[in-house]
């Protein structure tokens, strides 16, 4: 299918485009953010301290009078940079492994890379962070590398699935028997057909992907202060919920509205590039 | 059937292995010293090496994972590094607490997401059918902990329906403690009702439109019999996989929805043993959350193996 075709037909979805539009509105107010924070992030101003939302302060200030909306203006680029990040990481461990283990089959297969996909989905993402945290610190590098390695399981099994329905397919066997090696035919041939499909899973995992950072963040694991993220401004947020609860409550909204978006655009997606779930 | 099971138990022997193995691997890793952090800075050489002996750090490392891998298979977690008390003994506190709140949990699930997916499914294209689409797909996209705050707000502090925080222990007092596990376990249903609603209306349009049941329809068979009896309990055969699947991210939400709700279960026992650097706490307690896991999808495939003869024989 053409790009073109694949925009029109998209085009045409209210709930895709809805989605689509969220999505570039938080990529906006993640590259723009200087420019459009009324104030500094990170400076405290102990002259204003936990405000109700005003016209000076339009989502109130925090518990050291910092402006909550400049703060989560600013804690767009850490959610969606980490978002990014974890499934590039899952990206690049998934679908190489899933191509191989898929296009070659046997032994490899079945009993070493299955059965690792299988002790790796047993295994909680967050316990996961937690162990990384304390081996190698809790920071957002840590949290982006234990989401990255939880994500990853999805993609080898549907870059295996791909590979094992393409494998037979006339054209990739045409291209084997022109003599072209394993690597070139996976690369070549297999590879592009399954673009669909993993693109797909890429948007519904990078939802995935942000809802897990703040959770970590929530936790302490992920973004450290003072550096502005939704989910640690919710851990404080909880703290002073019946005299500020603006806390609690807006950056959990930015959060919702970002995953809802990319899922919005994800099905959308879904629709028109991988004809296996249309019902 | 028994070649099945017999089958499926064994293929998770690896699975348990490869686990214990990484877990192991991670924990060696560690920075720092177990010995300074019990007996603190100012030990002499001397108490630190008799700790170590005790503990079997002197020993080769593989012997020390043999040992600490008999120790898990016979129940025997270690010690607390904190504390010095049996992990087992926390463990066996937190675990019935944990599994309230999953089946309550699991229960929310299933019994609002799969009625949403069949209305879905059945009103296909309409208002009813919308609706139910988006408020499955703002479920999955809602973060869990801030489900639980908005309920803590609203539902407890606010009308003051629930109890905010705590736990009450279910053989202390049944009805207060399904009363304190109401509101955790909702946090953690979100998720699972988008996926299982989404789940029951995709296969039930699946079947819905399979010769079997337009069979059923011809012979006169009443459209409620037609999608309850004939439609959904083969739509439901899927729902067993993917229940088995969620339950790795409930296991993972737990941390988080323990320690927002104060819960004493087994995320806030991993989360405040990393929080103590209690690291042999956390070894075991790292793969009982897997082993959790695993057993509820051994429970989950033979269960829908019992639904649908075709599983155990292929």
């Amino acid at each position: 299918m053409t790009f073109r075709r694949v925009a029109k037909q998209f085009a045409r979805r209210p709930l895709a485009m809805l989605g689509l539009v969220i999505v570039v509105a938080m990529v906006l107010v993640a590259i723009f953010a200087p420019q459009l924070a009324p104030y500094d992030p990170t400076k405290p101003d102990f002259t204003a301290i936990l405000q109700a939302p005003s016209s000076k302060y339009l989502l109130g200030t925090d518990e050291v009078g910092r402006d909550l909306l400049s703060r989560l203006i600013y804690g767009a680029r850490a959610s969606i940079r980490a978002g990014i990040i974890a499934v590039l990481i899952a990206v690049g461990l998934g679908v190489p492994t899933g191509l191989l283990s898929g296009y070659v089959g046997g032994w490899l297969d079945r009993l070493v890379i299955m059965r690792l996909t299988d002790a790796m989905i047993a295994f909680p993402t967050i316990v996961l962070a937690l162990a990384l945290a304390a081996a190698l610190g809790g920071n957002l590098t840590t949290a982006m590398l234990a989401i990255g390695i939880g994500s990853a399981p999805a993609f080898i099994r549907l870059a295996r699935a791909q590979a094992l329905s393409l494998r037979e397919q006339e054209f990739v066997e045409a291209a084997r028997a022109l003599g072209n090696g394993a690597n070139k035919v996976m690369l070549r041939h297999v590879l592009p057909n399954a673009v669909g499909p993993l693109l797909v899973q890429a948007s519904i995992a990078i939802a995935a992907a942000i809802l897990a950072e703040t959770a970590l963040s929530f936790l302490g694991l992920g973004v450290q202060p003072p550096t502005p993220s939704w989910g640690s401004t919710l851990r404080i947020g909880t703290g002073y919920m019946q005299q500020a609860p603006w806390l609690s409550l807006y950056p959990g909204l930015a959060i919702f509205a970002t995953v809802l978006g990319i899922n919005l655009l994800g099905d959308g997606l879904r629709d028109v590039l991988d004809p296996r779930d249309r019902a | 059937m028994l070649t099945f099971l017999v089958n499926r138990v064994l293929s998770s022997i690896p699975i348990i292995i490869i686990i214990t193995l990484a877990v192991f691997t991670v924990m060696q890793l560690l920075p720092g010293d177990p010995t300074l952090a019990i007996l603190g800075d100012e030990a002499t050489p001397q108490s630190r090496a008799v700790l170590r002996e005790r503990m079997g750090l002197d020993r080769p490392v593989h012997v020390q994972y043999l040992s600490w891998l008999g120790g898990i298979l016979t129940g025997d977690l270690g010690r607390s590094l904190v504390d010095n008390t049996p992990v087992a003994r926390a463990v066996g506190f937190a675990f019935p607490v944990t599994l309230q709140i999953a089946l309550v949990s699991l229960f929310i699930s299933v019994s609002v997401g799969v009625p949403l997916g069949i209305l879905s499914a059945v009103r296909r294209g309409g208002f009813l059918d919308a609706l139910a689409s988006i408020f499955a797909l703002s479920a999955i996209s809602i973060p869990a902990f801030w489900a639980g705050i908005l309920l803590m707000y609203f539902v407890a502090l606010q009308l003051g329906w629930f109890p905010s925080s705590g736990f009450v222990r279910f053989n202390e007092d049944p009805l207060r403690s399904l009363h304190h596990s109401i509101l955790p376990a909702v946090a953690l249903a979100l998720r699972p009702i988008g996926i299982f609603m989404r789940m029951t209306r995709g296969s039930m349009l699946e079947v819905i439109n399979s010769d079997f049941v337009r069979t059923a329809r011809a012979k006169g068979v009443s459209e409620t019999s037609v999608n309850l009896r004939h439609a959904l309990r083969n739509a439901l055969i899927p729902l067993f996989t993917l229940m088995g699947l969620e339950f790795s991210g409930l296991m993972g939400g737990v941390v988080v929805i323990d320690t927002l709700f104060a819960v004493p279960g087994f995320g806030r026992l991993i989360y405040s043993a990393f929080l103590r650097s209690d690291f042999v706490m956390m070894q075991s307690l790292m793969v009982l959350f897997s082993l959790v896991v695993i057993v509820v999808n051994l429970l989950t495939d033979v269960s829908y193996s019992l639904l649908d003869p075709r599983i155990r024989y292929s």
